[in-house]
């Protein structure tokens, strides 16, 4: 077989070798922004916990979401909990909404710019995504373990 | 009550990191020890006959074999019947976990480990038997490639259609085309094309070449061989490569769209702006993997000197196993835990109130297996498909080369498999 051939046998599997290699990079890089989207979570909520005298929902991670023209500010958060931890949702939508926490499928109503709440324990270990039902924006995900 | 919005509302956690690179390390050194270890002539072959079961089973099979066409009938019938009439809200219809969690999770996994089911129940066949189509027609056999296409059309539903399997909805209009363009097929090319080569019949089938159970197609006859031994028999059909690898690529996509890589890609997208990106990502990654087995495969023919697409033919054995143990990693979790749903939904299949088996208050058990457990069937499930691939595609190139070449040979083939094993086992880390 001559050099040519050679060349060509070479090319689809250098492609592959390097597609590969790219979505492994970028998805070793994109893991980086974990802590700070963990800590960003942590800071809010040590903050929101000091503010609400009122509130009877336990000290808890609080997840603050704000919907505005069909996307959420600072894009999808990726949130960590730990199990049974108590967890804090709070969601403000420019339209009338529906939020939905899958897998612990808890929903409620959203009336366009007053902010909802749903507090719950995190009892279910896994991944979980919390989705606006109508149009089905992701806005963040939870994972809890 | 169920109040479930859909199938997969939960996925898994990340796997360790420690037990990713144990499992990593281990599929490496096995790959190489595999070599010494090994048999130096085929031994798959002599094994895949087996033996006959007693004749006591034998009498048993004609009523086994209806047995298996009423359940077959009745479930396609229902999940049907559910998909257009039932509810319309993916969490309280009993359709999308039966298509896409018992079906397709579960129907592969029985396949491998007891033996063809998806032929003895085939629904599809029946219809067929009950329109008296022929077994043969005077259209030439199409292979497997309208096969590939259309499970391709299902990988798309589940995994770039923005609904996902979860809208009843698409999925009866989807149930409804795919039904009719199977009849067709079968109306075009016989019987034989729809035992064979239809979509989930000629995939599962693959697949039960794992199965220690099998029906000799000539005699009838219910046989039990060596586990594994039957991809040495595993046919060579005209597409038969390219279904099999839409299979792999499409649950290689599925774990992929989890990572953060692929989320931010997806963005906020929503709708068909999301699905037409999607369709472009399941594509892309059944690309990746095609290419990667079409290069490997290559290089293993020029070592040997034959024809680049005879040998990535003669090693597609190695790929069923491989397939099976990325679908256990990814779905797992899903039959665990939606099959529960299944169950639940089963007793309303058409949302009128009943409570046929008095399961429709059961609420998903969470705790049936810890994510500990889940973790370690998923890399256990990669890995053991990696270590079944290496086996077949040792008894592969031993068969078909001479002893020293047979060695050499082997390198580009347990280098793509380990790309794939490691590739794979990345995924589960969840990125």
């Amino acid at each position: 077989m001559s050099l040519a051939s050679h060349a060509r046998l070479a090319r689809p599997t250098v492609v592959a070798l390097s597609a590969l290699a790219l979505f492994v990079i970028a998805g070793c890089g994109s893991s980086d922004n974990k802590p700070t989207a963990t800590s960003q979570t942590s800071a809010t909520s040590q903050a929101t916990t000091g503010s609400s005298s009122s509130s009877t929902a336990p000290a808890g991670t609080l997840i603050e979401i704000i919907v505005a023209g069909g996307q959420a500010a600072g894009g999808v958060k990726h949130v960590d909990v730990g199990v049974g931890k108590s967890v804090t949702v709070r969601i403000t939508s420019d339209v009338a909404e529906e939020i939905h926490i899958h897998g612990y499928d808890l929903k409620q109503d959203l009336t366009p710019g007053v902010p909802a709440e749903i507090t719950f324990t995190a009892d279910i270990p896994g991944v979980f995504e919390i989705e606006l039902e109508h149009s089905g924006l992701k806005v963040a995900e939870l994972q809890v373990g | 009550m169920v109040f479930a919005h859909g199938v997969g509302g939960r996925s898994d956690l990340p796997v360790p990191v420690w037990l990713f690179a144990y499992g990593a390390a281990f599929a490496l050194l096995i790959s190489f020890v595999a070599l010494r270890i090994l048999w130096p002539r085929p031994r798959l072959s002599a094994l895949s006959s087996g033996m006959a079961l007693p004749d006591a089973v034998q009498r048993v099979r004609p009523v086994l074999a209806v047995g298996l066409r009423v359940v077959g009938l009745v479930f396609f019938a229902v999940t049907v019947a559910a998909a257009a009439f039932g509810s319309t809200d993916g969490g309280l219809n009993v359709a999308p976990y039966a298509m896409c969690v018992i079906f397709w999770v579960g129907v592969p996994i029985a396949s491998a480990l007891v033996g063809d089911v998806f032929a003895a129940a085939n629904p599809f066949d029946t219809i067929a038997f009950a329109l008296r189509l022929p077994d043969e027609t005077v259209w030439r056999d199409p292979g497997l490639w309208p096969a590939a296409v259309m499970i391709f059309s299902f990988t798309w539903l589940e995994l770039a259609y923005y609904n996902g399997c979860s809208d009843p909805v698409a999925l009866s209009w989807w149930l409804g085309t795919y039904t009719v363009a199977t009849i067709a097929g079968a109306t075009l090319w016989g019987r034989t094309w729809l035992r064979t080569g239809e979509g989930f019949a000629a995939l599962f089938g693959l697949i039960a070449h794992l199965a220690p159970l099998y029906r000799d197609p000539e005699t009838g006859q219910l046989r039990l061989r060596m586990p594994l031994s039957g991809l040495a028999s595993v046919q060579q059909r005209p597409g038969t490569l390219a279904l099999v690898l839409v299979a792999l690529g499409s649950t290689t996509f599925d774990g992929f769209s989890r990572t953060r890589f692929w989320g931010d890609i997806i963005g906020q997208r929503v709708g068909w702006d999301r699905t037409l990106v999607s369709t472009f990502g399941l594509l892309w990654l059944v690309g990746i993997v095609a290419t990667a087995w079409l290069g490997a495969t290559r290089l293993t023919a020029r070592m040997t000197g034959r024809e680049p697409t005879d040998i990535a033919n003669a090693f597609l054995a190695s790929l069923i196993p491989i397939t099976l143990g990325y679908a256990i990693a990814h779905y797992f979790s899903l039959l665990v835990f939606d099959g529960q749903n299944f169950i639940a939904l089963a007793s309303d299949p058409f949302f009128r109130g009943w409570n046929l088996f008095g399961t429709i208050d059961n609420s998903v058990n969470y705790r049936l297996v810890s994510t500990r457990t889940i973790a370690y069937v998923q890399v256990a499930a990669i890995v053991g498909g990696h270590v079944c691939g290496v086996i077949a595609a040792h008894d592969r190139a031993v068969e078909l080369f001479p002893p020293r070449q047979a060695v050499r040979s082997q390198y580009p083939l347990l280098a793509v498999m380990i790309l794939y094993t490691v590739g794979g086992l990345l995924l589960l880390l969840g990125g």
